[in-house]
């Protein structure tokens, strides 16, 4: 993984779904720290405060959606280096990708397929 | 008043153009009849950047699930997500807190995104996690309230049955009910859509065939008599059928515009005659349609190259079309403005239905509908100036106790020719009767009648030493 990465990783996800975040927690809590954000605004606060090696967003998220979360973050020279992996129910990978999103899973979660892109885009960093 | 098109272009029609502004729609029907489908669909097709949609989940189907089937829909546009089309889950206020505090937050989101159109899927579930139906009948007054204020469309989402819509608080609140049912018949499901309340507006009631395809939901509105007055006027103008023997019979030929059963066992010659009337009709220049259900178009296309007649070069110079439709998936609703469009689009002048029978068939569920819907047939073909011959199958041989499947049809046309078989010496021979000729003096008598390859249909002479 990239040299910069803090150690555990740190991942936050954007996710409304509670049941969603708790199957995340179970897949992910071993290799990485997380945090977690129900809603758009919160993202975009903990993406500043948490300062993440990677950001996990669905794109129905309430007060701002994925797209324009994602835009809002690599607007912002503070959070525009890191990774966004798009991981939503939604069918919208060239919209993510026009948004500034650097990979795109469809749910639901394929966990080896999951952690696989996740390690890619972190050796990115 | 102000109306808004669901832009499903059967829904408007039935609802006389659309929906009007404002107003509160609860669409009802049990699981799988195309609740969530529909109204994904009329706001998807209706929502834009300054007259935003605002759907709300609650806890009958959740969000990520919704979001992804309704996505497989062409209606879908994933460009309106977030923009235009606002989607938000109020699932976890209902897991904790009751149905009360479930409609003050759709309240508040609803005062928050300002929407033209709000869908609550599903709707239902708040009264069933209310504390009494005294309060829900409050908290559904309240959000009715709310929404009157405001420019809002709205559509809240129930797994009502028929039964449920006439008791419910829901059903007395709100501005408009549309149902939707799912039925088997036989071995197959009738899907279907009915208007049960639309305020401040006219609707066509009844039932209306709905379909699901990959464009999303589709309606065809319940076939119906043309709106009075019928424009076709009695000319007088007799049209030779060119069937040798057959006009003299009534005089000339058979009325222009007129409706004519042709009824008859099996094996009498049905086919064979209307076919010859379409096409005798093609070759003197009169477009004609032949709508079968029983012998597709190449079994058709061999019987006429037999008599004598190329079809596919009175296709060629648009004198005729071939529709073919399968009986065994025959919707009469559906099947009906499909085949006015090949009648209109060759501005066909004869048209032949073989048989009505199958429309019997296809319409089992309700006796009255099968005479409704062949009475506005023939009023659509009078509209048209059309000259119509219907083929019914005869169930009685060898007797004068006539059974008819078409039986009570016979009011409806105005002209009956009937084939039969009868026993003379020992041989059957095949008889024909004009039984009915309204608006014109017709013979009365027992002609026996020939089909050959050379000579096509030849009613002869009264047939004599008749035995019935």
């Amino acid at each position: 993984m990239g040299a910069n990465l803090k150690s555990p990783p740190r991942l936050l996800i954007g996710e409304r779904d509670p049941f969603m975040r708790d199957l995340l927690q179970r897949v992910l809590a071993e290799q990485f720290e997380v945090e977690y954000a129900a809603s758009g605004p919160v993202v975009l606060e903990k993406a500043k405060s948490f300062q993440p090696d990677l950001i996990i967003l669905e794109i129905l998220l309430p007060e701002l959606d994925g797209f324009q979360v994602c835009q809002q973050l690599k607007d912002n020279p503070q959070t525009a280096h890191i990774p966004v992996l798009f991981f939503s129910m939604l069918l919208a990978e060239h919209r993510a990708t026009q948004v500034g999103g650097d990979a795109f899973l469809i749910k639901p979660l394929r966990k080896e397929q999951f952690l696989k892109e996740i390690e890619k885009l972190l050796k990115k960093n | 008043m102000r109306r808004i098109s669901t832009r499903i272009e059967g829904l408007d029609h039935i609802l006389a153009g659309g929906l009007p502004e404002g107003c509160v729609v609860l669409i009802a029907g049990v699981p799988g009849s195309g609740k969530t489908m529909l109204a994904n669909q009329i706001v998807f097709n209706n929502a834009t950047l300054e007259n935003k949609a605002l759907v709300i989940t609650t806890i009958s189907e959740p969000l990520a699930k919704m979001v992804r089937f309704t996505q497989e829909y062409a209606f879908f546009d994933v460009n309106k997500i977030g923009s235009a089309v606002i989607y938000e889950d109020i699932s976890s206020d209902l897991l904790n807190q009751n149905g009360e505090t479930a409609v003050e937050r759709i309240t508040k989101l609803v005062q928050k995104h300002n929407p033209a159109f709000l869908v609550v899927d599903s709707f239902k579930i708040l009264s069933d996690l209310a504390e009494s139906p005294a309060s829900f009948r409050r908290m559904m007054y309240k959000l009715v309230a709310t929404l009157a204020t405001l420019p809002c469309t709205a559509f809240l989402i129930g797994e009502y049955e028929t039964s449920d819509l006439n008791t419910s608080a829901e059903f007395v609140a709100v501005d408009a009910v549309i149902e939707l049912r799912n039925q088997l018949l036989g071995l197959r499901d009738y899907r279907s859509l009915r208007v049960a309340k639309l305020r401040g507006s006219d609707y066509v009631s009844g039932e209306h065939t709905l379909c699901i395809t990959n464009q999303g939901v589709m309606i065809f509105p319940r076939f119906v008599t043309p709106p009075c007055p019928v424009t076709y006027t009695v000319t007088g103008e007799q049209v030779a059928t060119g069937i040798k023997g057959l006009d003299e019979l009534f005089g000339k030929g058979i009325l222009r515009g007129t409706a004519t059963l042709v009824a008859g066992e099996p094996g009498t010659g049905k086919t064979v005659t209307s076919l010859h009337f379409l096409l005798n009709g093609a070759q003197a220049g009169e477009p004609g349609v032949y709508i079968s259900f029983q012998e597709d178009p190449s079994q058709l296309k061999h019987i006429a190259n037999n008599f004598g007649f190329d079809i596919d070069e009175l296709q060629q110079q648009g004198m005729l079309r071939m529709f073919y439709t399968s009986p065994v998936e025959l919707n009469v609703d559906q099947h009906a403005p499909l085949m006015l469009r090949e009648i209109e689009a060759l501005n066909a002048q004869r048209v032949v239905i073989d048989s009505i029978t199958d429309f019997q068939a296809s319409t089992s569920r309700d006796t009255d509908r099968y005479f409704n819907y062949v009475y506005a047939l023939v009023q659509h073909f009078k509209n048209l100036s059309i000259t119509s011959f219907f083929t019914a199958e005869m169930s009685e041989m060898f007797g004068t106790g006539i059974m008819m499947t078409g039986v009570g049809i016979s009011h409806i046309v105005d002209n009956v020719i009937l084939l039969r078989y009868v026993e003379v010496e020992q041989l059957v021979r095949r008889v024909l009767t004009v039984l009915k000729a309204r608006g014109s003096a017709h013979s009365t008598q027992v002609r026996e009648y020939t089909i050959s390859e050379r000579g096509g249909v030849c009613v002869g002479k009264p047939l004599s030493g008749l035995r019935v």
